[in-house]
Parts: structure tokens; sequence; C-alpha cells
């Protein structure tokens, strides 16, 4: 763990969660807005950086958006989750375990996204829009809206 | 929401450019649109579920034959599409990370759900052991310490759903237990190792003794 806490990798990150705080401080109901800039010491580097990239995606929402956006992100978290597990109760035993694959999955990607840009990247959203899709089309199976072909 | 952080963004003078940088982000979600349209059979969801775990296979190679190539140098490594750019290097072993490797946690979690449920009469996919390997490789060598709590904690999660929905086969359910205890197993090991646990011990001893 001391390794850790010493590694440049940890204390850029540390950095600019400290510089984040600070940014929004100007701002802290509706943040900044999007393409929100912040400059801090990049150890690896060794250099001060301007950037607009955040590593922690909750950090970034709060950056952008301000106190309100992330609770609208946190409670759209719940919504779509509570969602998840209603639904589960729907699902076919033949996909059940894909279905749950990609719920736990989302599970590891909101604890993730605290040092690692899970929701504000594109291929992040790319991958939360195809697992969206692949769970509904799931349940939308099992419920026999959509037709079942085999080979 | 996004409609408010782009005017917001305006009314802060933010950059243009860096708007739409963020921007474009959140349109990628739109995926999701198409994706449930074409997916209106079980033959096509396994296609594009195949398409998938090919797509993270092919990666996996890709990944794998760079590793090859610069496992002795420094590597900068440039990838556009998905972010901007890296200088890589994780204690003097340079460090892959592609497209594929940000996807290789939900393709490895998707295939070890579809290999537990081999044993039933019909299963989802035929897919050969290699594929799994190869993309597990591929996210060892990323040496993003990150991609491995995800994978890891969407795999302890699976295993915890799976055991309390019942919907399990016998085999998960045997090993349940086993693996919730080889997890906390390694949490001990792994604190046990640690220098100063021991030189607390050492210091002790030669107190009391």
């Amino acid at each position: 763990m001391q390794n850790i806490a010493r590694s440049p990798s940890f204390l850029d990150r540390k950095a600019e969660f400290v510089e984040i705080i600070e940014n929004v401080k100007e701002s802290p109901v509706f943040g900044l807005g999007l393409g929100a800039q912040f400059k801090y010491y990049f150890l690896s580097f060794g250099e001060y950086i301007e950037t607009k990239f955040t590593h922690n995606s909750y950090l970034n929402y709060l950056l952008n958006f301000g106190l309100t956006g992330l609770i609208f992100l946190l409670l759209n978290f719940y919504v779509l989750i509570r969602k998840m597990h209603k639904m589960l109760r729907f699902v076919k035993n033949e996909y059940l375990h894909v279905y749950t694959a990609v719920i736990s999955y989302f599970y590891g990607m909101l604890l993730c996204t605290f040092f690692y840009p899970e929701i504000n990247s594109t291929s992040g959203f790319f991958r939360i829009g195809i697992m969206l899709g692949l769970m509904e089309s799931l349940v939308l199976f099992s419920i026999g809206k959509r037709k079942i072909v085999r080979k | 929401m996004y409609i408010g952080g782009t005017l917001l963004g305006f009314y802060f003078n933010n950059n243009f450019k860096n708007i739409f940088w963020h921007l474009r982000q959140f349109l990628y979600i739109l995926i999701y649109f198409p994706f449930i349209y074409i997916i209106n059979s079980e033959v096509k969801a396994t296609k594009y579920l195949r398409y998938l775990i090919h797509f993270g296979f092919f990666s996996s190679i890709f990944s794998i034959i760079l590793f090859l190539l610069f496992w002795d140098r420094q590597v900068y490594f440039r990838n556009e599409f998905f972010y901007s750019e890296w200088l890589i290097n994780f204690k003097e072993i340079p460090r892959i990370i592609t497209g594929g490797s940000y996807w290789a946690p939900l393709i490895l979690i998707i295939l070890f759900s579809i290999f537990i449920q081999k044993k039933r009469k019909r299963p989802l996919l035929k897919i050969s052991f290699v594929i799994p390997l190869f993309i597990f490789i591929s996210l060892i060598i990323s040496f993003s310490r990150s991609l491995w709590i995800e994978f890891f904690v969407s795999l302890v999660v699976f295993i915890f759903l799976s055991f309390i929905l019942q919907s399990i086969d016998n085999q998960i359910k045997n090993i349940s237990p086993a693996f919730t205890f080889y997890v906390y197993d390694l949490y001990f090991y792994s604190y046990s190792a640690k220098d100063n646990f021991i030189s607390v011990i050492y210091i002790r001893d030669a107190k009391y003794s």
C-alpha cells in the first residue's frame, strides 16, 4: 500500500483531485460548464499542465455540472440499478448468466470510476450504451416482446 | 443536463473545442438506440456478442504483439479514437493499453458467465478457451490497476449475485464459498506480507522476550 501511495500515478491523481475541488469552489452548485479546464503539477512530466481531462469521473461531473449535476447523475444510476435488478425476475434462465455478468460489470465500473475515467470518456459511454442495449434485448426476448429465432 | 452544461460552458467562456470534446463523449451512449433496434432475435444477439468477443480477442493479440515488440523500451503510445496519448511504463515494463483493453473486463466477465453455463444442454455460445486466455493476458499487460480492480470487483459481484439469485449451476455453488475464502486469504496474506507488520512483531517479541 505504501508503494502505491508513493507512485507517480497515485500522486498525479491526488494533485488532480485537489485542484478540481479548488476549482469547483468557484461555482459549486452548477459547476464551470462543459469544457472547463484546470491547471495542476503533473509529477510524471515534472511540469504544470492545463487539462480538461480528469481521472475521477464523479469529480469530472462535479467540475462540469456542480453538485446539481453530480446528484442528478447519482440519482440516474440509482434508478438504473433498481430497474436492472427489477428486470432480473423477468429474464429467462438461459440469459440470466449474461445479464448478471453485465450487472456485475456495471458495479465494477461504478467503483473503478473513482480513479479511472469510465463515465467521462468516449469508450466508457460506448460501453454503457452497448451494455444497456444488450440487457434490454435480453429482457425483451424473455418476456416475449421480441421473436426468438433459433438455428 | 448536457444542454445546461454547454450553456454554462459558453457563460464561463470555455474554449468551444473543449466544450465539444466533452459533449461528444456523451453522444456515444446513443449507440444504445441502433443496438436495441438491430438485436431483434436471439441469433442476432449471439452474433453481436460473438463480434464483441472476437473484437476483444483480436485486440488482445494486437496488445501482445505490441508488448513483445516494445518490452524493453519506453513506449509512447497514441490512440486518438479513445483517448489522446500516453507515455507508458510500469517499473520499466511497457504498459500496452489499446482500445480493447478497456473492454477486456466486460468481455471476460461475459465469457466467464458463458463458461459457467457450459454444462447446460444448449449453451449461448461455443467459445474456445484460448480467447479468454488471450484477453486475460492483454488485461495483465495493460498494467492498469484500475482495470484489474474493475475486473476483480465485477467477478466478486457476479459470484455474489449468482449465489444470491440461486440461478447458478451446482459447480459455481460449490466454488462460491471457496472463492470467498480465497479473497479473504489473499487480503490477510497481503497484509501480513507488509514489512511494517513483520517489524512490529519483531520489536514486540524482542521487548517481551
